[in-house]
């Protein structure tokens, strides 16, 4: 007995790409994890900023609120005209804009080889860990008399109080990042005849680097949280020494401006560096879900 | 290149006791022999492989390669693992190059030019036997999953090691890509005449491809049976899959294994029977 097995003939193949038509697509607005489309994402967005602009318009404009504590939003637009001619604002955010960066820089110069190691040996984990987590939770303003007396009034001082409120978070979570990297990477280096040196550097740090990255960008946005802590420190100058003396004469439009002002810079330095991490890491799968 | 195993052996210290998963194991790999451990799973055969590679620490026994004792991980014996182990920052042919930059493997003073350039030459030559050839610059994540695999075998193949371990390299492959790699592994150690230990519960694959065969019993894993396959490396072609001395060869193997596990099987014939009734 013979089966008899039919042999369909060989149809031509589809070419993968064929000229744009509307194809159907089902929007997954609610579902896990899943992206929804660009332009509902981006509309939510701006209409998330509009509803928070809105309540604070119609808040200002009540009768129960005091217009001292809650400004108007075009009283603070005509501040902000005034200030842009005030060269003091300008001095503000630069000078606040180089304390922060350096601080940052520091701490990113030096959290990176030490996080590495932290990483990558556990005996260094051993030694510094827990010394870095005891740190951690020391309030950085109570630091203000100690670094008065270790590095004066000056600018190295406020610099050192940025440095130290980040540098602590950023070697623990670049250790973590480290930690991540697959075991499997390590073994199969091993099997190649790489030595532990080598592995640290060609393939922990390489392997960690876009999480490390994202981990940077984390902590500038911190760096800018300590600004204020930081000019505390017989400054006279920067935007977080401003928003104080503002405060000090009820000046509420004027903090606004400022509060608005480090607001837009942050988000802007944060864009930048979402970019910048996509196009030197285009190996990496940032389709994250 | 002659691997001796003697008295192989891995035991864990736990809080109840020594758990014994490998039991004191001895065998040779003559040059060229293509050696499939297979066995239950938890038999110790992946774990004996780890010995081999050095990732796992020997409790007991030694490992000879070319009469010399090996003791931890080294470029003479690559690995290929279950798992995608690929870079994924680097680039297919940077994955494949990546051991020439080693310190242990690249000697500029002892090695002349002329071979560290046969060596990037081979990097090319292997990926392209792999039909990778399009592939050169693309990363690992625009791969698929037996692309991935071929890219490991190369890579670990590319500094000629004494003898390429792997740890069930297509476990993770659908059925029909599994069958091609095979069909590519087949070739691949016909034309390299590498020394080949490679680990499966796959009793097919493993007829399919070695030239001899170490059936693992279940745990504590020891040595059950050493099998040479009467096939030739000419032969590995999937028609030798239906061939009856193949089949043959297959049940025997099968019923090997299961020998180990028969009363297991009956045991949970007569709890599942004794509950039905129940209910």
């Amino acid at each position: 007995m013979t089966t008899e097995i039919n042999v369909a003939p060989p149809a031509a193949p589809a070419p993968p790409v064929t000229p744009p038509r509307k194809v159907r697509q089902s929007a997954h607005w609610f579902d896990l994890r899943k992206d929804i489309p660009a332009w509902g994402y981006k509309t939510l967005t701006v209409v998330s900023f509009l509803a928070l602009f809105s309540l604070w318009a119609w808040l200002s404009h009540q009768d129960f609120v005091n217009k001292i504590f809650l400004p108007q939003p075009e009283k603070v637009w005509t501040t902000f005209v005034q200030l842009l001619d005030d060269d003091n604002m300008w001095t503000d955010i630069k000078v606040s804009f180089i304390r922060v960066t350096a601080g940052f820089l520091l701490s990113a110069v030096l959290a990176l080889p030490i996080g590495l190691l932290l990483g990558s040996y556990k005996i260094a984990e051993s030694v510094v860990q827990p010394l870095a987590e005891f740190i951690r939770y020391v309030p950085v303003p109570a630091l203000i008399p100690m670094l008065m007396l270790l590095f004066g009034i000056g600018e190295l001082a406020k610099i050192m109080l940025i440095f130290i409120g980040t540098f602590f978070q950023m070697v623990l979570m670049v250790a973590d990042e480290v930690r991540r990297v697959p075991y499997e990477l390590l073994q199969v280096s091993y099997t190649m005849g790489a030595k532990r040196g080598e592995i640290v550097s060609k393939v922990l740090l390489k392997a960690a680097m876009p999480g490390i990255f994202d981990v940077m960008r984390l902590c500038n946005g911190w760096a800018w949280t300590y600004l204020v802590v930081a000019e505390l420190i017989a400054a006279n100058e920067g935007m977080g020494y401003r928003i104080l003396k503002f405060s000090r004469f009820l000046q509420t439009p004027k903090i606004f401006v400022y509060l608005i002002l480090l607001g837009v810079i942050g988000l802007t330095i944060d864009i930048l560096l979402r970019r910048i991490n996509a196009r030197l890491f285009q190996w990496a799968d940032t389709t994250k879900r | 290149m002659k691997l001796q195993v003697q008295d192989l052996e891995k035991a864990y210290a736990t809080r109840k006791g020594v758990v014994q998963a490998v039991c004191p194991t001895s065998f040779e790999v003559g040059d060229g022999e293509f050696v499939s451990l297979v066995g239950p799973s938890g038999c110790g055969k992946s774990t004996t492989l780890y010995m081999l590679s050095g990732l796992e620490e020997v409790t007991g026994g030694r490992i000879l390669l070319d009469g010399k004792e090996v003791r931890g991980p080294g470029a003479d014996r690559g690995m290929v693992f279950q798992n995608y182990t690929l870079f994924p920052w680097l680039t297919v042919l940077e994955n494949v190059q990546f051991s020439l930059g080693l310190k242990a493997n690249f000697r500029p003073g002892e090695q002349t030019t002329a071979e560290i350039m046969r060596l990037v030459g081979r990097s090319y030559f292997l990926l392209d036997l792999m039909g990778l050839h399009d592939f050169y610059d693309a990363y690992p994540r625009e791969l698929s999953g037996g692309m991935k695999q071929r890219v490991a075998i190369a890579r670990a193949l590319v500094n000629q090691p004494k003898i390429l371990l792997m740890d069930e390299p297509f476990g993770a492959l659908d059925a029909q890509t599994r069958e091609e790699m095979q069909e590519m592994l087949a070739l691949l150690s016909q034309y390299e005449k590498t020394t080949i230990i490679f680990v499966t519960h796959d009793v097919e694959e493993a007829i399919f491809l070695s030239s001899r065969i170490l059936v693992f019993s279940s745990r504590p894993g020891r040595i059950i049976s050493d099998i040479a396959v009467p096939f030739g490396r000419d032969e590995r072609t999937l028609n030798l899959k239906v061939e009856p001395e193949f089949m043959r060869m297959k049940r025997e193997i099968m019923t090997l294994l299961h020998g180990s596990q028969n009363n297991k099987a009956e045991d949970r014939k007569t709890l599942l029977e004794k509950l039905v009734q129940k209910a």
